[in-house]
């Protein structure tokens, strides 16, 4: 099986000339099948950046990356994708925006229908099926996007700091939502954040960037088994990963000012 | 202590009092606060009579002669008689028969138009220029021209409406467009959308109500237009009833002219809210 993701000495610059800005540079990873992975760094570190480069929303200035072992050129039907702003359609009911992708691609609708069922029950917005997403929290929001990125059964899926604008106990909850849907289906998560709770929680493992310009500072294997949960991160070895990730934003956040 | 903890709230209780009786004035004016529904009916209300007691008091006291400006009782029998009696009606018809198909014209091209300028660069480059060009010659202009070039049959009038609103139109629909936020596309090709569904099931429904909202603002301005050409050319309309009107001198037929555009005017705005608040029931729950 070829890897999910493979990135090879890429790099990203925009603008030219004197105002030309090098938001990443040569920047190589292999991504394993069904691995959850965090991008973690300060702003500016370029990681969205790579994440939009790997969903071929953004073209790469030099070097490559593959998909499932084909190189990316635009859009690859195997990719999802959540954004950090609210995304859903509001013209659309829940339902309606769960079932955009199926319908974008004329999936019948029998099999919309019942595939929207299930994703409605998985992120628990049943009762909100025919509401319009302004009717909604931020975090069901993000949880019909989840929904709506999942329902084509993409087998990668890309998340840019999706929790980015919830408060923090919905942040959890949503949290434990991805894990549980992660422990149901096995997928290959990419995720963005600049939260190191958050990486932790979630990632097998993390890959840490520095800014100015972006490149890999260290990645790190979080070997802590799964099923994980909100409590785990009192443990003491979640404490020594903590202070090591702090350490580093911070001598990278000294380094920059 | 013991006394200070049993005065201390008796004093902030007063002050919350007073702060409770505070002057009518600071709750009327206060910045970017709502006031009661039945407050802002009054208010509305209050300031049409305001402007026709005014009005009444002007020309009731003589202060100018009702050559100049006809007293409101004046203006509402000859109202009556225009309507009733001289087929005013009619006039009406005509000019909003005029300024439906010109408008509607120009909608039909500028819609589509402003659309692919603001889903595709290519378009935007190509167009943008020439109509911001176009848009600054005066629509009323061209009428002279029209007039050479088309007669002063209906195909006149249209073409008036049709220049002074299509320009416009199009660059208005065009930054509509545009407004839809980025994200929401991408996340649209992210599900795999192609780029005519791009257009046609996420960028039109996400523009659609700010779209409904241009043609509201500018089919305003297209009875200004046919006034004026109706002005310049025309045995009947509304603009032919006001410049015949003003050969006679009489004042209060132009009156009853203006004021019934502007009566116009209002219900087509009635008419769009109704419509925007059935076609797009998601924003009025938003709003509650």
């Amino acid at each position: 099986m070829p890897n999910a993701i493979d990135i090879h000495q890429v790099t990203k610059t925009f603008g030219e000339g004197a105002t030309m800005v090098t938001a990443l540079e040569k920047v190589s990873l292999t991504i394993r099948d069904g691995e959850f992975v965090v991008f973690l760094g300060p702003s500016g570190c370029g990681k969205s950046t790579l994440l939009r480069m790997i969903a071929g929303l953004s073209a790469v200035s030099e070097g490559g990356i593959s998909v499932g072992g084909r190189p990316v050129e635009g859009r690859d039907p195997s990719v999802g994708m959540v954004f950090q702003s609210y995304t859903s359609f509001p013209w659309l009911s829940v339902a309606e925006n769960i079932g955009f992708g199926l319908d974008l691609a004329k999936a019948g609708k029998a099999r919309r229908d019942e595939k929207v069922a299930t994703m409605l029950e998985k992120v628990s917005l049943g009762k909100f099926a025919g509401s319009y997403p302004s009717q909604l929290s931020g975090g069901m929001q993000q949880r019909v996007a989840i929904a709506r990125a999942l329902a084509v059964d993409p087998r990668i899926l890309l998340m840019d700091e999706p929790f980015g604008a919830l408060d923090a106990l919905t942040r959890v909850e949503m949290q434990t939502l991805l894990l549980d849907l992660c422990a149901e289906d096995r997928k290959t998560v990419v995720f963005v954040t600049h939260d190191i709770d958050e990486a932790m929680l979630l990632a097998d493992r993390i890959v840490v960037f520095s800014p100015h310009p972006g490149r890999i500072a260290e990645i790190i294997d979080v070997d802590i088994p799964h099923p994980r949960s909100i409590e785990q991160t009192e443990r003491e070895d979640f404490t020594h990963l903590r202070h090591r990730l702090r350490k580093l934003l911070f001598a990278m956040a000294k380094r920059a000012a | 202590m013991s006394a200070l903890n049993d005065t201390a709230p008796a004093a902030g209780l007063a002050a919350a009092r007073t702060a409770a009786a505070r002057p009518k004035r600071q709750r009327y004016f206060a910045i970017r606060k709502p006031l009661a529904a039945r407050t802002t009916t009054s208010l509305s209300v209050a300031f049409f009579l305001l402007i026709l007691a005014a009005w009444a008091l002007i020309s009731g006291t003589g202060l100018v002669s009702d050559f100049f400006l006809p007293q409101p009782m004046q203006v509402l029998a000859t109202a009556w008689a225009m309507y009733a009696h001289n087929g005013f009606l009619w006039d009406i018809a005509v000019s909003i028969y005029r300024v439906l198909v010109g408008f509607c014209l120009a909608a039909a091209i500028a819609v589509p138009l402003g659309l692919l300028m603001g889903s595709v660069q290519f378009f935007r480059s190509l167009l943008e220029p020439c109509l911001a060009f176009t848009r600054y010659m005066p629509a009323t202009a061209f009428i002279p021209l029209l007039v050479l070039w088309l007669g002063i049959d209906d195909t006149q009038k249209f073409s008036v409406i049709f220049v002074g609103t299509f320009f416009t139109l199009c660059l208005m629909v065009m930054v509509s467009t545009l407004s839809v936020p980025i994200a929401l596309i991408e996340a649209a090709i992210m599900l795999g959308a192609r780029p005519g569904q791009l257009i046609f099931k996420v960028i039109l429904p996400a523009a659609k109500p700010s779209i409904f909202n241009d043609l509201r603002i500018v089919l305003g301005w297209a009875w200004t237009y046919i006034v004026i050409a109706e002005i310049v050319a025309a045995s009947s309309g509304v603009g032919y009833v006001i410049l015949n009107a003003s050969r006679f001198m009489d004042t209060a037929t132009i009156f009853v002219g203006i004021l019934s555009i502007g009566c116009i005017g209002l219900i087509s705005d009635l008419l769009f809210n109704l419509g925007a608040r059935y076609l797009f029931p998601y924003l009025q729950r938003a709003r509650s």
